[in-house]
């Protein structure tokens, strides 16, 4: 690399940066629609009749089978054919975050499944409503069992915003291709920023939901198949 | 009105018929203990009265109430009646002090200074108060069982259901549990109990419940069931859990 | 008393909506295709087609953003009305014009055909045959030109597509690919960035690039892209189509703004073209002038700079 090349680089790196701030504003968003969604999803496939419930495993194999690629094509495209203005960013959220749901959905059930019926039997048993019991006993449960496996969700899908590019969204993957079009030589050392940013991000990611983990850890709790993934 | 009124449960999962026409009634402080061989329904019974699981057929009135009926408001009727179940089943992510509490705040709608003292009066009442920031898995079987049962009291319930709540513990720790379910008939509270401790149910029954395949084959006071039972399958039932479990309690 | 309120407010309402918000037309661009369009390193976006957006817009009165858009999305984004004008170097042909309107030309462009230095290629002859792998951008006519004039007539080669043309560049320059079809000026940038590159030859293709809105125009686009072009100093002298094929002679008005934004950007280095526009971009939004003087000072201030 000349001397113009490493002076590029360090120069683009302020833009790089810019770019990787839309890479986690997406990750926030889609995290939290996914939550949302995926804890609900969870909820109805476990605890609702089974028509409803049947409803649920069809979301969740629609959105687990469809290649993210096709899903943000799906969504952005396919709401403007019905002409609703969406951005791209928003569409990398929507489509991504639904994605995520599917996933999540399946973490959150199979957490709630570990806690087990008869958890829900002695909350009823004392006198709670089948909501009062999920939102009391159930999920704080589930929840802290679903910490392990979400953290592999977390890193999957922080590398998946840098698919929101395809769909015109400038992110730091669209920011290199820039700094590369502009000088070629810095293709290989640009996308290594990039590699490190990612790495460094989901070592972070992963730190912080260890802490969170050991911060609601239970004595006798983790050994109840904490850290399975189903 | 018997305090505890139950008419010809039926219930059925898939072909097989698990209760066919249970009756019987329960008076405000009187302790029955239904005895007889696994699988002939005696859980479900329980589970059927408070609904938690529901009967194909058959009434429960509880105080005058009926609890089958559809209009019933079950939530309430469930906050009146106590379960102890066989493996606790205690919340596993709260300690000893919040597992009985939690039902005080979320059904009762107590505050949380009311609740606590209420709680500890109750963990002090099965000799655990020095255990309330303990969670279930710090706390032995016995312990979390007798932790369970000041779950159940905290609620000030008409009446407690015990499903087998000896059956989950290591020998050594029965006779804990047993000696609270002894101080608590003794103080006059309205007890199901569901057990294989024949010392029990022979020195607490007020009267003795025996079924088999979803029936009741014979009921009576204790004296009466184990010196001359009418019914040749009750003696030679209890002659065998003699044999297996001893007199222990 | 309410509909009072509405009736004086409402045509205040109207009017202050009317100074406030200038037109706004979002055009696309697939970014990097120096020296048309690029990202600067420190992430502006520059480059001929931009810069004439830019002053077109300034000359009509109207605002414009800047979104990149890949290539061959730019024409389904036009067509759906996701954004208003494609300005990305797009050759006119029958077969775009289909779906979208053009613009009056704005340039001509031929297909040069890169090969490393190191190669044994005397001729085209010599590259068109012997499964050499070929790369080009998808969607853009060098594609074209490979798969219609060679593939399609089963010459022996391999077409490699890219989503960007520095893609199919570097390819080349790691000796992935045997040649890389593309335009030409842009060609000409990427030997000045990689001297193992050379242009084997020149296929004369006579593409004339324009911009591009949906079809049917409707929001009233062409013309004033066409006005502005001309008010920047592009002239042409049409004649009719020969054999079906555009003949145009374009010829700048000397020192024009279009004369300058030529100068600035084909020639000069990438480095201090941006340098360049860093320093004029600011003349170009300066209130004080008219818009004609503040399109032409930034087209002079960037040439000036770009080639001291």
């Amino acid at each position: 690399m000349t001397a113009v090349d490493w002076q590029n680089l360090v120069q683009g790196v302020p833009s790089l940066l810019s770019g990787l701030l839309v890479n986690l504003e997406i990750l926030l968003g889609l995290i939290a629609l996914g939550f949302a969604v995926g804890i609900l999803v969870a909820l109805v496939q476990v605890y609702s009749p089974r028509p409803l419930a049947a409803l649920a495993v069809g979301y969740e194999w629609f959105f687990r089978g469809v290649p993210e690629m096709v899903l943000l094509m799906l969504i952005y495209f396919g709401l403007r054919q019905f002409k609703v203005r969406i951005t791209p960013f928003t569409a990398a959220v929507i489509a991504l975050g639904l994605r995520s749901s599917a996933y999540q959905s399946q973490i959150f059930r199979g957490a709630i499944q570990a806690v087990g019926r008869r958890q829900m039997m002695a909350a009823l048993s004392v006198g709670m409503t089948r909501l009062q019991a999920i939102r009391h006993v159930i999920l704080p449960q589930a929840l802290r069992l679903s910490i392990p496996p979400w953290s592999n969700e977390f890193s999957s899908v922080l590398k998946d915003t840098t698919l929101a590019s395809a769909i015109g969204v400038i992110e730091v993957f669209k920011k290199a291709r820039f700094i590369m079009g502009r000088n070629y030589a810095l293709a290989l050392p640009i996308f290594l920023v990039v590699a490190l940013f990612f790495l460094f991000l989901t070592y972070a990611g992963n730190w912080a939901l260890g802490a969170l983990e050991r911060r609601y850890r239970i004595p006798g709790f983790e050994a109840k198949g904490a850290g399975e993934r189903f | 009105m018997a305090l505890l009124v139950v008419e010809d449960l039926h219930k059925r999962y898939g072909k097989e018929e698990v209760l066919r026409g249970v009756s019987f009634e329960l008076e405000r402080g009187e302790t029955k203990v239904i005895i007889g061989p696994s699988g002939t329904g005696k859980s479900t019974l329980l589970r059927c009265i408070n609904r938690l699981t529901e009967p194909d057929r058959g009434r429960v009135w509880l105080n005058g109430v009926e609890v089958t009926s559809p209009r019933t408001n079950i939530y309430r009727i469930r906050a009146q009646i106590g379960f102890v179940f066989q493996d606790f089943n205690l919340f596993t992510h709260l300690t000893a002090l919040d597992n009985v509490r939690l039902g005080l705040i979320r059904v009762k709608g107590m505050g949380k200074r009311e609740a606590t003292e209420r709680a500890m009066r109750e963990l002090a009442r099965v000799g655990l108060a020095d255990k309330a920031d303990a969670y279930p898995a710090q706390l032995s079987g016995g312990q979390q069982q007798r932790v369970s049962i000041a779950r159940a009291l905290a609620m000030d319930p008409k009446l407690i259901l015990f499903d087998e709540p000896t059956s989950a513990l290591d020998p050594e720790l029965i006779g804990e549990v047993l000696q609270v379910m002894i101080e608590l008939a003794e103080a006059g509270m309205t007890m199901l109990v569901v057990t294989h401790e024949m010392g029990f149910a022979r020195s607490v029954a007020d009267e003795i419940i025996f079924m088999e395949k979803g029936v009741i084959v014979e009921q009576g006071p204790p004296e009466v069931l184990f010196t001359r039972p009418r019914v040749p399958r009750t003696a030679e039932f209890l002659r065998k859990i003699t044999e297996f479990y001893g007199e222990s309690g | 008393m309410g509909k009072r309120i509405l009736v004086l407010v409402l045509p205040l309402l109207l009017l202050g909506l009317g100074a406030v918000g200038a037109e706004k037309y979002i055009v696309a661009s697939d970014i990097p295709w120096a020296p048309f369009e690029w990202a600067s390193p420190e992430g502006d976006y520059l480059g001929f087609d931009l810069d004439v957006m830019r002053c077109i817009a300034v000359l009509m009165g109207y605002e414009i953003e800047i979104r990149p858009v890949a290539f061959d999305s730019i024409i389904p984004a036009v067509v759906l009305g996701e954004v208003d004008i494609g300005a990305s170097g797009f050759t006119i042909t029958a077969k775009r014009e289909e779906v979208v309107d053009f613009s009056n030309p704005y340039w001509l462009s031929n297909q040069a055909v890169l090969v490393r230095k190191d190669a044994a290629f005397k001729s085209l002859d010599d590259l068109f045959c012997c499964g050499h792998k070929i790369g080009a951008q998808r969607g853009t006519t060098g594609a074209d030109w490979v798969q219609s004039n060679l593939v399609d007539k089963g010459v022996d080669v391999q077409l490699v597509l890219y989503e960007t043309y520095p893609e199919a560049v570097l390819d080349l320059v790691n000796g992935r690919l045997d040649a890389v079809v593309q335009d030409e000026p842009a060609s000409q940038q990427s030997i000045s960035a990689y001297p193992a590159l050379k242009v084997l030859d020149i296929i004369e293709t006579n593409e004339y690039f324009g911009f591009l809105v949906a079809s049917g125009d409707p929001k009233g686009l062409l013309r004033k892209i066409n006005d502005g072009m001309y008010q920047l100093g592009l002239r042409y002298d049409l004649s009719l189509p020969v054999e079906g094929q555009w003949k145009v002679k374009f010829h700048i008005v000397p020192g024009s703004p279009w004369d300058y934004l030529v100068q600035a950007y084909f020639g000069p280095p990438l480095e201090k073209v941006e340098a360049a526009w860093k320093a004029c971009i600011d003349t170009l939004y300066d209130g004080t002038l008219t818009p004609e003087e503040r399109v032409y000072e930034f087209a002079k201030c960037l040439a000036e700079k770009a080639s001291e």
